[in-house]
């Protein structure tokens, strides 16, 4: 449906959605109709927004495009009106979708231009995203009246889009929005605040699990030495670090880690002189739920640390490990304290079966070999395999093999063989 | 509030007996732990009135008797900035590095602690640390805590979770999180290392290099064939104590 103009020659293309579905027989027809509730659909009942936000409904399967509607506008178009009252400077427009997360897969468009009158309506700025992604920067003036077309691009070939509510927002694009305009920050520590509710990103920057919205500043530290950069705001809040490499593209040298709810901390070794680039950005929910609800309010805070203090995984020894003892099975069910030697090369575990003792690697950490305490040779596993945790048998079944393991570690012949082991040792039982 | 004794033996010279040296009674004492050097011990109590305390004892190194010389309550306030003492309620693990001392307390030992112990008989309080692991179950207790001797840090695992993680002190926020490993979902650590899957934390010991941690843990799984039942998993987890990168 769309609103014809008398005398105008309209001209009506056909098409499938996809290669898939051509060659579908149809028939063409038409009546005069009415839209059942035109709303904002043209540019005359645009909906006037005042103040920094406006909830808004729309239908994209009852929008149209009017005669004479500029070709940036997209189609199935929404119209909004907005008057500058301020000192102008550069604003954000957003669509915060609310509940109406899932319109389909359908991108939306936001397009703005500068007038009043349809007819002489000037392009300012123009985006497409999804609709938990849309947002539009520009510079404005004081003053000006500026008009808004929501709807899909002119190439969308989305038969049905769910009606959604949605609220516009609008507010100052933060300073520091893009790496051309990155703050200076000063000082071996200090801390600066702010918010990326209304920051964007520019078209190619890296976003996904560094987040959107983001916020740039530059480091450039008078002494060597660790750095801890600590961001608090919203969920899903995260740092990256970059310097410039020798072709002069930015290289990405840390990013932080989410210690607790909407704080995120980043520690690295900065060389004295070097001009370091730090970007905030917000990682809002994805289809999986993970990430945070909202872009927000923050503070920043840096100073000089200790070097990180850091676990790194050296190895896994499993119950049930073959060839650690020889001839049999490392069991070492019903594990409790643990003791070294004064040298530290043997390492004695209490277990179930007595005291397992495991010689050790003091280079790299390994345990490199195991036998039981000569105070309990009676009772090693092999030995007693009736009625002592009968259902651990079953830990080897290649089905479920591997749940306490790293993958690397899980081995299908290994596996297998223990549990033919186990079967073995179950039949003898 | 039950009273608890802090009891002192000394043995002979080969080891083969001990007689008391003397009872201490002190009221709900939760936790102690002896200075690296052997000269003070330090206890955490549950305090009088729901306010724990933590008292510094000397500690005689020829006889081993010990003769209290401060307290640090909670909420007391310490210094010209008058900073209030917490960390000190629910204590569950205490680590004591050569100049400080990590306290695991709060709900299920999830908060950090820290006390300064240049001056052994008055340890000074220099922040805490909320719980920043992601999900503490109920019955978690961060008692397994490690304190590191190159750095300023503690590594502390909890009882009934997967998580280890590990606490510094030092530079602008005092004491701040330093690592945090999920033990569970085939998780990496942060050199991208693939983790085992560990329920629970049955034991947790530095070597005596300090240079790596040795975890005993639990795994459980839940198995459908033949029959549906949970299976244990016992394991021994190796870790490398890393600084910087």
């Amino acid at each position: 449906m769309f609103p014809a103009t008398q005398g105008v020659e309209y001209y009506i293309a056909i098409a499938s959605a996809s290669a898939y579905y051509s060659g579908t027989e149809f028939t063409l027809s038409w009546v005069p109709g009415m839209r059942e509730d035109p709303d904002d659909d043209d540019f005359a009942s645009a909906q006037a927004v005042l103040g920094n936000f406006a909830p808004t409904h729309a239908n994209f399967d009852l929008l149209t495009v009017e005669h004479g509607e500029p070709v940036e506008s997209g189609v199935r178009t929404a119209w909004y009106v907005w008057h500058q009252p301020a000192a102008g400077g550069r604003y954000t427009w957003q669509v915060d979708p609310g509940f109406s997360r899932d319109i389909g897969d359908a991108p939306l468009q936001m397009s703005v231009f500068k007038g009043t009158e349809l007819a002489a309506l000037e392009p300012v700025a123009t985006n497409v995203a999804a609709n938990t992604d849309l947002r539009l920067a520009f510079d404005t003036e004081a003053g000006e009246s500026y008009a808004f077309a929501l709807g899909l691009p002119g190439d969308a070939a989305h038969t049905s889009v769910n009606p959604v509510e949605m609220v516009l927002q609008w507010g100052k694009t933060p300073e520091n929005d893009d790496l051309a305009n990155a703050i200076a920050l000063m000082g071996e520590s200090g801390s600066v605040t702010g918010s990326n509710k209304f920051a964007t990103n520019k078209p190619g920057e890296r976003t996904g699990a560094l987040g959107d919205s983001s916020l740039w500043w530059t480091f450039e530290p008078a002494e060597s030495g660790w750095t801890r950069f600590v961001v608090a705001g919203s969920e899903g809040i995260k740092l990256a670090i970059y310097r410039t490499g020798a072709d002069g593209n930015l290289e990405l040298l840390h990013t932080s880690r989410s210690l607790a709810p909407g704080e995120a901390a980043m520690n690295f070794e900065a060389e004295a002189g070097v001009r370091y680039v730090i970007r905030l950005g917000s990682y809002i929910y994805d289809r999986n739920g993970f990430g945070g609800r909202e872009r927000g309010p923050f503070e920043l805070s840096w100073s000089p640390a200790s070097p990180p203090a850091r676990l790194r995984f050296v190895e896994v020894i499993p119950d049930n490990q073959p060839g650690i003892v020889v001839g049999s099975e490392t069991q070492f069910d019903g594990l409790g304290a643990q003791a070294f030697n004064a040298d530290g090369t043997e390492l004695y575990v209490a277990s179930e079966f007595g005291i397992v003792v495991f010689g050790r690697d003091a280079n790299t950490g390994e345990l490199t070999s195991c036998r039981y305490s000569p105070s309990s040779p009676s009772k090693i596993p092999t030995s007693s395999c009736c009625g002592t945790k009968r259902a651990r048998h079953y830990s080897s079944f290649p089905a479920t093999a591997g749940r306490g393991l790293p993958p690397s570690t899980v081995g299908a012949s290994s596996t297998r063989a223990g549990w033919r082991a186990a079967h073995a040792r179950e039949k003898q039982c | 509030m039950p009273t608890f004794m802090v009891e002192t033996y000394q043995f002979t010279d080969e080891h083969t007996a001990s007689t008391s040296v003397e009872q201490i009674m002190i009221d709900g004492v939760t936790k102690a732990a002896m200075t690296a050097d052997g000269s003070h011990l330090c206890a955490v109590t549950a305090g009088f009135a729901g306010r724990p305390q933590l008292i510094a004892f000397e500690r005689n190194a020829e006889t081993g008797a010990l003769d209290m010389v401060s307290t640090v309550a909670e909420g007391s306030t310490v210094g010209d900035d008058e900073v209030i003492v917490e960390g000190l309620a629910q204590a569950r693990g205490l680590a004591v590095h050569t100049s400080h001392l990590f306290v695991s307390s709060g709900r299920g030992g999830g908060d950090t602690a820290a006390f300064d112990l240049s001056d052994p008989a008055n340890p000074s309080f220099v922040g805490k640390q909320d719980s920043f692991v992601p999900f503490l179950s109920f019955f978690a207790s961060c008692g397994h805590s490690l304190a590191r001797h190159d750095v300023l840090a503690a590594d502390i695992a909890c009882r009934a979770s997967s998580y280890l993680y590990t606490v510094q002190v030092g530079g602008f926020s005092s004491v701040f999180p330093g690592d945090l490993l999920a033990l569970t979902g085939f998780r990496t650590d942060t050199f991208g290392n693939d983790l085992p899957n560990i329920d629970d934390v049955l034991s947790y010991i530095a070597s005596p290099d300090g240079r790596h941690v040795y975890l005993a843990g639990l795994s459980q799984q839940l198995v459908f064939f033949p029959n549906f039942e949970i299976v244990e998993s016992s394991l021994l987890v190796v870790f490398e104590r890393r600084t910087g990168n």
